[in-house]
């Protein structure tokens, strides 16, 4: 009876200890990598707060952007949103990836990505849009 | 029951009908049904002085995919005359009623009926029907396009503004519609489609088209021309008019076929165009495409750029001529003929720039076929590029060259056995050589670094790019500062990509302190030193982790350090010797002589863990003294944010500023 409760405990703790060695990744950590595409990303969030304001961008539940509801964008700029946003999930990536190498776990890309995805529909302004986890546009 | 059996029963009613004497005559059908339309709770009534009032009410009117319904057609003054009906003064109520005219001939059975809408808008239909064929033919001056939006099928693209004039006619006999024609000038279209990734704007232009049925399908000819106005379509963008577009074909059962085609693209060219689309599902199975006299500078922005959104290549300042043959079989490219002249390449961000481009590449998936490049100068990395010639061998997909060299700042690098292949999309090539010596002086130049003295120069082992990495197999021997330079496990991660990320290990053995001790101003050192950096990752070029080694070489030779030099390493290290030296008799003396020298960085984040030859109180010896007058210089701080070490460097080497002792 002990030696079962004591596997099932065991196998609790397996299960948990991605987990656990996750919870300890600096998700502040900077980098001159970090922090130049940061800088790079607060001077295109300017161009961007625009179009998450109106619907015509959202940020998805895989911690990027894309392109909503491109009715909403004068015809002249949707190519010119279809590049912002491009350029964005660029920055975006490199920036899971970066802070994933910067804490010394590549691997943690995708739980990064999770956990950024989650921040960036907390952080949102009331009125954007945001994929949920069906994937369904919901209004914030 | 048909329209024209309809159409003669009110005839029959009106000159036969015993109720005709009652003043009024009514006549109901409860269905009606052509391939074109379907009617039904159809009644029509005749009332009035010789029955002039004539009113028409369908309970359901459809027509393609639209639907009206409580449809009512009155006229006033109704004529009856020889079997022609006119109505001079009617109304149609569709929704909205609209002033309408009609004239029916009995005997040629036609038909002529004209909307009139307000501000000069005007839709006539004239149809007739007599054995063995039909015609119908739709005009319209200031036509509002907006009405042809219910005429298209559901989900695509619709005209949502503008007005439209002209006409479209059809024409047929009993086994359907024979032929076609349209011919339209429009103003101000709109359109789009729900998503709105395909849409236009303040178009004007014309379209001029007929079809004819043959057997098997129908045979085409058109053109399109669009003279001013805006479009998207994903992710295209063309700002203004000026394109124009002829061609013909034929549509079949599964296939739209363009036999020939020729696309006039304002800035950027003409094009001769064929090919297959399979309606089936498999789409545009065949192309071919001949341009000769391409305007590159508008063929990037329009064409290309938006397709390279997520490459090096998305921000390009482009420029020069070219001429492109595209052939694509069974949704495969088969072969393509591209020729650049004069062509430049600039990159916005500055990574690299091509000019003077000359290219042409006659390539074929099955045949080995040869191709020349070439360019007059260029830059890669801040890095001057010269005169370059380039003979490619193409085995479909494998590219591969003689060896070659291209001058590189006032020195060369030379390529042997460059090979290059496509995999699932992916490029990776591989190459080996040299570099021929470079002047450091040119070298530091480009890369903004203190000016430096002497050559660059070594030999490059295998260097491949696989996946996004360019890797070095083996070790880069260089000759810098008259010593060697080996670079080891070198590695390029997405080397133009968002975040470049280089790893290697530096060994620099016996450089002369004298030739780099000039070139960054830092004050005069004679002797020979050993610089070693291991686990070198750098992140965007900047470093973030390295463990980095200088200390005096082995062996005999002059070691003296100038008064400044010393100054110079006591700000390196934080609280140092220099103080200690102005305070006292050292100060007279120029130059010390030392034993050895050494210093240590290991960067770990943000932090550069300092340490020297060996330890001291309180902190460590950099510089040992040795001979007369001897000065040994010590470090403190173990521990210096690398952020404050570059800025003290940035001090120190700096012409004209005077060393900072803290």
């Amino acid at each position: 009876m002990y030696s079962q409760i004591l596997r099932l405990w065991m196998a609790v703790l397996l299960l948990w200890m991605p987990l656990l060695a996750f919870a300890a990744a600096d998700l502040e950590i900077n980098t001159p990598a970090i922090g130049s595409l940061k800088t790079t990303m607060q001077q295109r969030h300017d161009q961007l707060a625009g179009h998450y304001a109106s619907g015509a961008v959202g940020l998805t539940r895989n911690g990027l952007v894309a392109v909503r509801d491109a009715t909403l964008v004068p015809l002249a700029q949707r190519q010119a949103v279809n590049g912002l946003v491009a350029a964005e999930n660029q920055d975006r990536q490199a920036l899971y990836r970066e802070i994933a190498r910067a804490n010394g776990h590549p691997e943690w890309e995708d739980e990064i990505r999770a956990t950024f995805a989650q921040r960036w529909v907390q952080k949102a302004a009331s009125g954007w849009w945001y994929q949920n986890q069906s994937g369904v546009w919901v209004r914030k | 029951m048909n329209w024209a059996q309809v159409v003669r029963a009110l005839i029959l009613f009106v000159l036969l009908s015993p109720f005709a004497q009652a003043g009024q005559i009514t006549l109901s059908v409860d269905d009606i049904s052509s391939p074109a339309f379907h009617a039904k709770a159809i009644s029509a009534t005749l009332d009035g002085p010789d029955f002039s009032h004539f009113e028409a009410r369908i309970g359901e009117l459809s027509l393609r995919d639209r639907t009206w319904r409580k449809v009512r057609l009155t006229c006033v003054k109704t004529q009856w005359n020889n079997g022609v009906i006119r109505c001079d003064q009617g109304e149609l109520d569709l929704g909205e009623k609209l002033p309408v005219r009609f004239v029916y001939q009995q005997q040629s059975k036609t038909l002529a009926l004209t909307l009139d809408f307000p501000r000069g808008e005007t839709w006539q239909l004239s149809a007739q029907w007599d054995k063995p064929g039909w015609n119908v033919r739709v005009e319209a001056r200031n036509g509002q396009v907006a009405r042809l939006a219910g005429f298209l099928p559901q989900g695509g693209i619709r005209p949502t503004a503008g007005t439209w004039s002209g006409s479209i006619s059809l024409d047929g006999g009993h086994t359907g519609v024979g032929n076609v024609t349209v011919d339209a000038v429009f103003k101000e279209l709109a359109f789009a489609d729900t998503s709105g990734l395909h849409a236009g704007e303040k178009i004007a232009g014309g379209v001029r088209c007929d079809a004819s049925r043959r057997e098997g399908g129908w045979i085409w000819r058109g053109e399109v021309d669009w003279k001013s106005g805006e479009a998207f379509w994903q992710p295209l963008y063309f700002a203004d008019g000026r394109h124009r577009f002829a061609g013909q074909g034929s549509l079949e059962a599964d296939w739209l076929r363009l036999s020939q085609g020729s696309l006039r693209l304002a800035g950027v060219g003409e094009a001769q165009l064929s090919g297959a689309w399979d309606r089936a599902g498999r789409g545009l199975t065949d192309f071919d495409l001949k341009a000769a006299g391409l305007d590159v500078a508008g063929l990037y922005p329009t064409l290309l750029k938006p397709f390279l959104e997520k490459t090096a290549f998305a921000k390009l300042q482009a420029k020069g001529g070219a001429d492109l043959a595209w052939r694509y079989r069974d949704g495969v490219t088969t072969d393509f003929d591209l020729s650049l002249r004069a062509a430049e390449f600039v990159d916005e961000d500055q990574r690299f720039a091509l000019h003077g481009v000359n290219a042409h590449i006659p390539w074929s998936n099955k045949e080995e076929r040869q191709a020349e490049l070439s360019l007059q100068s260029g830059e890669v990395l801040r890095l001057a590029l010269g005169e370059t010639r380039v003979p490619l061998t193409m085995r479909g997909w494998q590219f591969g060259a003689p060896d070659f060299s291209v001058p590189l700042l006032d020195g060369r690098l030379n390529i042997d056995g460059f090979t290059a292949s496509r995999n699932d999309g992916d490029w990776q090539w591989r190459f080996s050589g040299g570099l021929a010596p470079v002047s450091m002086e040119r070298f530091s130049a480009a890369l903004k670094l203190p000016l430096m003295q002497g050559t660059l120069a070594g030999i490059i082992p295998a260097v491949s790019y696989v996946g996004g990495n360019l890797k070095v197999d083996g070790a880069l021997l260089f000759k810098v500062f008259d010593g060697t330079a080996v670079v080891k496990d070198l590695s390029l991660h997405e080397p133009f990509g968002r975040v470049p990320r280089l790893s290697a290990t530096l060994d620099m053995r016996n450089l002369d302190l004298d030739l780099l001790t000039s070139a960054f101003s830092f004050g005069n050192m004679q002797g020979r030193i050993d610089v070693s950096v291991a686990g070198l990752e750098l992140s965007d070029w900047r470093p973030v982790q390295f463990d980095a080694k200088v200390a005096s070489s082995p062996g005999n030779y002059p070691k003296k350090i100038s008064q400044k030099a010393v100054q110079s390493i006591s700000s390196l290290g934080g609280v140092g010797a220099a103080a200690a030296i102005q305070r006292s008799f050292l100060s007279f003396f120029e130059q010390f002589g030392y034993e050895r020298i050494g210093l240590s960085c290991a960067l770990r984040n943000g932090v550069c863990l300092m340490d020297g030859v060996e330890p001291a109180p309180h902190g460590y010896v950099i510089v040992k003294g040795g001979g007369i007058p001897a000065i040994s210089v010590i470090g403190y701080n173990h521990q210096v944010s690398w952020d404050e070490l570059l800025e003290r460097l940035k001090r120190v080497t700096q012409k004209n500023v005077k060393p900072v002792i803290q």
